[in-house]
């Protein structure tokens, strides 16, 4: 059974979610590959209307600050 | 400096096996009370194959620079996703999860630095400039370029008793009313004065009399 922590992203490759952390209005979902858990990836969860959506972070400091977020929740955990 | 992935080397903290082997051998020969001490010696080669494997098994830092792309620019565009994406459940798949998570936090705590912190904080709006402002201000007026107990000790010269007063002469002039145009022809008839003496006396009197009353005024 596939669901829905599994996505194929632009490059075409497949990557399991791995972290989930709400932030602000949405949330910061962490992709590993599943071929490479070094190809590391993350999108944001927004919700519009009735949609759910994943956007591409905003700037390289965005993608510091959720990965700040991602070590903080599991190494304090 | 900046390596490949445009990544502060500086910042990186990567301890290496030279490293280990500096710091430690001089342990060794210090706690080695005498040469033929062979137990003691050997624990220490074994406390340092020890260190080597542990490093060794943290493998390469993460490529941040790889991440950043990833996210940002390969992200560009939206994705609809039916559904909330979670954590899977799938047996097999947790599996790899559990193990891909703790292996990318350990990577990516190694490859984070002082800098992202840095970058955390202006994130949430934290003021960045405050530092640097008191920098600035120390350099223009800190004491040991301006001190301002000198300048408190400094006293004016009084002025010369052959000299004029200069500061009343100011004062003078200051509360004088500005010169009119009209005063430096006092010996023509001053037309603004005619108007003047005219509205006091009413109109229809003689020129003569206007000259008269003028010099009454005068």
């Amino acid at each position: 059974m596939i669901n829905n922590s599994i996505r194929e992203l632009e490059d075409n490759e497949t990557y399991a979610v791995i972290d989930t952390i709400p932030y602000n209005d949405g949330t910061y979902v962490y992709f590993s590959n599943i071929k490479d858990e070094d190809d590391l990836c993350i999108r944001k969860q927004l919700k519009k209307d009735t949609e759910t959506i994943l956007i591409g972070l905003d700037n390289n400091e965005e993608v510091d600050f959720a990965l700040q977020l991602l070590v903080q929740k599991n190494l304090e955990a | 400096m900046n390596n490949q992935n445009g990544i502060s080397d500086e910042n990186v903290q990567v301890t290496t096996v030279d490293e280990v082997v500096e710091n430690t051998v001089p342990e060794m020969e210090n706690s080695v009370n005498t040469p033929h001490d062979f137990s003691k010696i050997q624990e220490l080669v074994d406390q340092l194959e020890s260190k080597i494997q542990q490093i060794r098994g943290q493998g390469p830092s993460l490529e941040l620079a790889s991440v950043y792309q990833k996210s940002v620019q390969d992200g560009s565009k939206r994705q609809v996703v039916a559904g909330e994406l979670y954590v899977g459940k799938n047996p097999t798949l947790a599996k790899f999860v559990e193990k891909s998570r703790k292996s990318v936090v350990q990577k990516v705590k190694n490859s984070l630095n002082d800098t992202v912190t840095f970058n955390q904080e202006n994130f949430v709006g934290e003021p960045a400039f405050e530092k640097k402002d008191n920098i600035i201000r120390t350099d223009r007026f800190g004491e040991d370029k301006f001190p301002l107990t000198e300048l408190d000790e400094v006293e004016l010269e009084e002025p010369k008793s052959s000299l004029p007063d200069l500061s009343q002469t100011a004062q003078i002039a200051i509360s004088r009313p500005p010169l009119k145009p009209e005063s430096i022809f006092d010996d023509e008839p001053i037309i603004g004065e005619e108007k003047e003496l005219a509205e006091t006396i009413g109109e229809g009197e003689s020129q003569a009399e206007l000259y008269q009353n003028r010099g009454r005024a005068v």
